[in-house]
């Protein structure tokens, strides 16, 4: 069953259960013996002496692995003595981020005490700056699961931690100018201290790094380098065969290297002054790993080419994998969480309940070659939780220089504001998004919405109307006429897709809600501790449109046209597009020989729109524009999302051509092919009534490649993508052979040396767009909730006192602005509903900080709340959260009158099980707190709408009802919902607290 | 330093002295509303009418001081009442917080000079709509020899 609740932090204590869900290698059990074995733990690998052989009681093999949900990143432990049965060892957050999942990366150290672990929210790598140091390392002793948080500003790569010899790994961070002048610092971790015990910065982009006994290895322009051990200089100690991604040193002072040289893998082993070639193998089927005690083994389709070599094994595999145990006896090929699976899969609605908080372990058995995967609940286990405000500077990234700009904590600079009842987008569903897409590229997104749609106090407007609002702007230099060219529709899909998973509004709501808008980094800091609004990127809604959309930068839009698009998902489609057709133009604006053309140049094919996907992400540096000083004199696509920079792995496959598991780290692919991932695979709509995919498949030619697809374990169409050197020339010192660019600067920039082509479109070997729903009507939303319009029946109170009026206390007192549809009944009294943040509230240096977390939602009763997380007593100092409800009661002053309290509670939005609401009757009266009230509305499929009584108090003018978030766990959703007060003129039948209606 | 009112127990005050402490003006029509009422006296408004009462506030024991915070639910507006003849001179200040905290800080609304010998005075009216405080701030310490800076709690 689903349950389909709007918030990822419901994560709640889980049992201790675990299944296996399928044991591919049957192997007969023992003959029966006098005294049963005890039951394997089910987790364990099934018949463990055939799988991993006779001696694995007394192993010390021990592996460690990690999947991100949204409760954050979660290490899983398996030792072999165990039969590798699987338990949790330590879950890795940070209350002080909440902006979606999280995913990372983990390692062991050669002792086996300790992992080391990088992990972020998922999303980070979208933004370049979090990409390149937006990660949290943390060292985590494998024993205990007690971990230490050691860096935070570090690199999110493919190669970042990396564990060596003994109890030593290291961090990266990537510094500098990552688009043209990108530089790295090196973080030497002391595992056992639980420490950074060194920082070398190096002045160029160093990669794939490996920690040795006598020093520390890497790779820099494509060379194989041996660092200092002080200072940041290096050794070249020449170049392996091919763009390295994997090294690793031996305890003998050797070091392994696997290199991408055409389309194979070539692992060589560096010694003595030379490389020699150990083995090959298909490009994307060949993996280094260490293992204790300093020997290497390669993973994969491996075909020797040297003599045996003793600390250097062979384990075959078929796939890609995961990680290794320490001794090598088992393989994980693949871990995802059941949430990250469904947020790529279902990516508009939360995980369901039955699933939240397990994990899915593709394992091999190496020893007896037994495969099977396993379904591991995630346990309670020792919890860092990092309070980013409170590192002291040795942990923390160094700050950028500070800003120029006259933003101060209380004038934020994106122009559409947060917790504002006049801006309340609307969540589309997917079969709204496809609509609005494939009319927005063909500019027919003509309806008309009319005044104050969505209460924005917006006139009527039409998002690509003859108003000229965003019109579609077609391509320009093309070689078809004009009216035959558009942006294929897929291709847009796959932006809206990638940036924010089809969601106009907060990441929090699910289709058919209403609430914030989506608005990337509106506090200028990924952190909830950090306030800057000078670094605010201000990206809005589904597109995340980012220009025009601050207060001082309003040359694109108006005020009336920023709030469309940040409320109204067509108008963001509309915006969106034309930042896309722009950069399209940019390209074909450029003077003869700077263009950026790719194959025949025809837009209509979606293949062609590789280079202004890639300007859409990091910008195009214009040829009239060379001579300022950010370029140096160089011009083009920078160096960042060019697929041939070393940040991401040479050998990878297709961006989810092999498992939806590659949305968890989108950093190993620069942006535009996430993007073309996206369109080959599209994310997967799940609700009430509808499943499939959330957007059509392009319409491929008759020789588009194929390939097969890991996920659909079958051979289909897929798009014929550039190369990862593509848009590596000579021209600017650019090879396979030199591993990349090795100048790593501006020269790097890429700029039409040479037509770009690597599909013949013209022989039907590109894709064109497959736009079902080009021309029609709006579709009706697909809710995943049914919003609460049924009015609170105050007769169904016993005893209710009719010569008095009853009140309802809304959570927003402009009734106007309620935007759900439901219709907000009349002739009731009212009150004021107020939210106070910070404490003491108000406060000018902490209380701005409270509205980071705090959020309204098109849920409960008449389709609004306000929500937020717990806190403890320091938390509340910049994240206490007061609500208070106060009715104009019926009374005059003086008079006192009983009354039930009432209570509504959402059906998704709150999950606090104990929220204790605090009343006081009457000014300066005591205050008497409620009976612990559970928010939480898990019931069958769907959370519940409900009124649950809080109590009968003896009122008077003045009365109010509070409720704080001190004291609820941080990873509960504390609600504000309405409040109803019930004149009952005596205390017989006296409401139950806790009761539902 | 900022304290919040002290509740009954500490004050030694009950409901009953507050709500009795100013007369009610006639039972006119109120002339403004909300926000419109901002900034205008509440003596030229009709707000203070038989519907308005004392919200939260501060006495001490010897009722040397005395302050309250009004709310007049016709007008959908509030305003501070002080007795400055118990104090010495100082400030008298209304706070405003955005009705669901805005940008999250206090910002002042209103200020009036307090003094020794003005009787019974009040700040101007503000909108109820948005979280309100009224905080006394004398330059001397108060009498009672408690903090010189003391509010009433948010309403």
């Amino acid at each position: 069953m689903t349950n389909y609740r709007a918030h990822g932090r419901f994560l709640r204590a889980f049992a201790v259960t675990a299944t296996t869900a399928v044991a591919v290698a049957m192997i007969p059990g023992p003959a029966m013996a006098a005294t049963p074995a005890p039951a394997p733990a089910p987790t364990a690998v099934q018949s463990p002496d055939q799988a991993l052989g006779s001696k694995w009681r007394s192993s010390s093999d021990v592996v460690v692995t990690g999947a991100g949900d949204a409760d954050g990143y979660h290490l899983y432990v398996a030792r072999e003595k165990d039969a590798f049965a699987w338990h949790t060892l330590a879950t890795l957050t940070s209350h002080s981020v909440d902006i979606g999942p999280w995913a990372g990366s983990v390692c062991v150290t050669g002792s086996g005490r300790y992992a080391v672990a990088v992990f972020a929210p998922e999303k980070a790598v979208d933004r370049p700056q979090l990409a390149a140091a937006g990660g949290i390392a943390a060292v985590v002793d494998t024993n205990t699961g007690v971990a230490h948080t050691v860096a935070t500003g570090v690199q999110l790569a493919y190669f970042n931690p990396s564990c060596g010899p003994a109890d030593r790994a290291l961090l990266t961070r990537e510094t500098g100018d990552i688009d043209s002048h990108p530089e790295t610092e090196l973080l030497t971790v002391d595992a056992a201290a639980g420490k950074v015990v060194r920082t070398r910065h190096i002045s160029a982009q160093f990669t794939t790094p490996a920690a040795a006994p006598e020093g520390d290895y890497g790779v820099v322009g494509g060379q194989l380098v041996k660092l200092a051990n002080t200072g940041g200089s290096y050794t070249k100690l020449g170049h392996p065969q091919g763009s390295t991604f994997g090294v690793q040193a031996t305890a003998d002072g050797a070091v392994d290297v696997v290199s991408v040289d055409g389309g194979r893998a070539v692992a060589q082993r560096y010694a003595k002054g030379r490389f020699t070639t150990t083995a090959t193998g298909p490009k994307n089927r060949l993996q280094l790993f260490g293992l204790r005690g300093g020997h290497n083994v390669l993973v994969g389709q491996v075909t020797r080419q040297a003599g045996t070599l003793a600390d250097l094994t062979t384990i075959p595999e078929t796939r890609s994998v995961t990680g290794l145990s320490g001794d090598g006896h088992l393989v994980v090929e693949e871990a995802m969480s059941s949430q990250t699976a469904q947020s790529v899969a279902h990516p508009l609605t939360a995980a369901p309940t039955g699933t939240a908080g397990s994990v899915q372990l593709k394992l091999r058995a190496v020893a007896g070659a037994a495969e099977q995967t396993s379904t591991v609940a995630t346990t309670a286990a020792p919890t860092l939780d990092v309070d980013l405000d409170a590192l002291s500077p040795m942990q923390t990234v160094t700050p950028k220089a500070a800003a120029t700009s006259s933003f101060t904590i209380e004038q934020p600079r994106c122009a559409v504001p947060r917790n504002d009842p006049t801006v309340q987008p609307f969540q589309p569903s997917p079969n709204q998004v496809e609509w609005a897409v494939d009319n927005a590229v063909h500019g027919t997104l003509t309806l008309t919405r009319p005044a104050n749609y969505l209460k924005a106090g917006l006139p009527a407007y039409q998002p690509q109307g003859s108003n000229g609002w965003f019109k579609l702007d077609n391509p320009e230099n093309s070689t078809l006429p004009a009216g035959s060219r558009a942006v294929p529709a897929q291709v847009m899909l796959g932006i809206v897709a990638q940036e924010t998973n089809m969601s106009q509004a907060s990441w929090h709501e699910v289709p058919g809600d209403t609430g914030n808008p989506l608005v990337a980094s509106y506090y200028g800091s990924a952190a909830n501790d950090i306030i800057d609004y000078s670094q605010s990127d201000c990206g809005y809604g589904i597109s995340q449109v980012t220009t025009g959309m601050a207060v001082d930068d309003q040359a694109a839009y108006d005020t009336s046209d920023q709030q469309a698009i940040a409320v109204d998902y067509t108008a963001n489609i509309a915006a969106g597009l034309n930042i896309l057709i722009d950069k399209w133009n940019q390209l074909h604006h450029e003077p003869a020989g700077a263009t950026d053309t790719m194959n025949d140049d025809n837009p209509n094919w979606i293949e062609n729109w590789f280079t202004a996907l890639w300007a859409y992400n990091s910008g195009l540096h214009t040829y009239a524009d060379r001579n300022s000083s950010a370029s140096g004199g160089y011009y083009g696509l920078g160096w960042l999302n060019n697929p041939a920079n070393p940040n991401y792995p040479p050998q990878r496959d297709g961006f989810l051509r092999d498992s939806y598991a590659d949305a968890s780290t989108p950093s190993h692919w620069s942006y535009p092919e996430r993007i073309m991932g996206w369109i080959e695979t599209p994310q997967i709509k799940n609700g009430p009534g509808y499943s499939g995919a959330a957007y059509s498949t392009p319409s491929y030619g008759d020789h588009s490649p194929l390939a097969p697809l890991g996920d659909f374990h079958q051979i289909q169409s897929v798009l014929n993508l550039p190369d990862v050197w593509a848009f590596c020339s000579s021209a600017f010192g650019c090879s396979q052979a030199a591993g990349g660019c090795p100048a790593v600067n501006n020269s790097c920039w890429w700029h039409g040396h040479g037509v770009s082509k690597f599909g013949d479109c013209q022989d039907s070997q590109c894709a064109k767009e497959n736009a079902p729903h080009s021309g029609g009507s709006e579709p009706a939303v697909q809710r995943t909730y049914q919003p609460a319009c049924d009015a609170l029946n105050p007769d169904k109170i016993s005893g209710r006192d009719t010569a008095r009026n009853w009140n309802v206390v809304y959570t927003l007192n402009e009734h106007q602005q309620y935007n759900l549809g439901c219709t907000l009944p009349e002739n009731v009294a009212g009150g004021k509903f107020e939210i106070q943040g910070g404490s003491p509230a108000g406060l000018p240096t902490t209380a701005p900080y409270a509205q980071v977390d705090l959020h309204q939602q098109g849920s409960g009763y008449m389709g609004h709340i306000w929500f937020t997380h717990g806190v403890n007593s320091s938390g509340a100092v910049k994240h206490g959260i007061t609500g208070s409800w106060n009715p104009d009661l019926d009374l005059n002053p003086g008079q006192t009158e009983w009354y039930h309290i009432i209570a509504h509670q959402p059906s998704h939005g709150a999950n606090w099980t104990s929220a204790r609401y605090t009343v006081q009757p009457r000014p300066l009266a005591a205050l008497q707190p409620s009976c612990a009230i559970d928010q939480d509305p898990s019931t069958g499929d769907f959370g519940s709408d409900r009124w649950v009584e809080i109590g009968t108090y003896q009122l008077g003018p003045g009365a109010q009802v509070s409720l704080s978030n001190l004291g609820a766990p941080t990873t509960a959703d504390v609600g504000y919902d309405a409040m109803a007060f019930v004149p009952v003129g005596q205390t017989s039948g006296s409401a139950s607290c806790g009761h539902v209606l | 330093m900022i304290r919040r009112a002290a509740m009954a127990a500490v004050a030694g005050v009950v409901l009953a002295v507050i709500t009795g402490l100013t007369s009610p003006a006639s039972a006119a029509t109120p002339t403004c509303s909300g926000a419109g009422c901002e900034g205008k006296d509440v003596s030229t408004t009709n707000c203070h009418d038989a519907k308005a009462y004392a919200i939260d506030g501060y006495h001490s024991g010897d009722s040397t001081i005395v302050f309250d915070l009004w709310y007049s639910p016709s007008c959908h507006a509030m305003w501070g009442d002080y007795q400055s003849n118990s104090v010495t001179p100082g400030l008298a200040s209304t706070y405003g917080i955005a009705p669901y905290s805005g940008t999250g800080e206090a910002k002042e609304i209103n200020q009036k000079t307090t003094g020794p010998g003005q009787g019974d005075s009040s700040t101007t009216l503000v909108s109820s709509l948005q979280s309100v405080k009224f905080c006394l701030h004398t330059k001397a310490g108060l009498p009672d020899g408690t903090n010189d800076f003391t509010c009433t709690g948010w309403r």
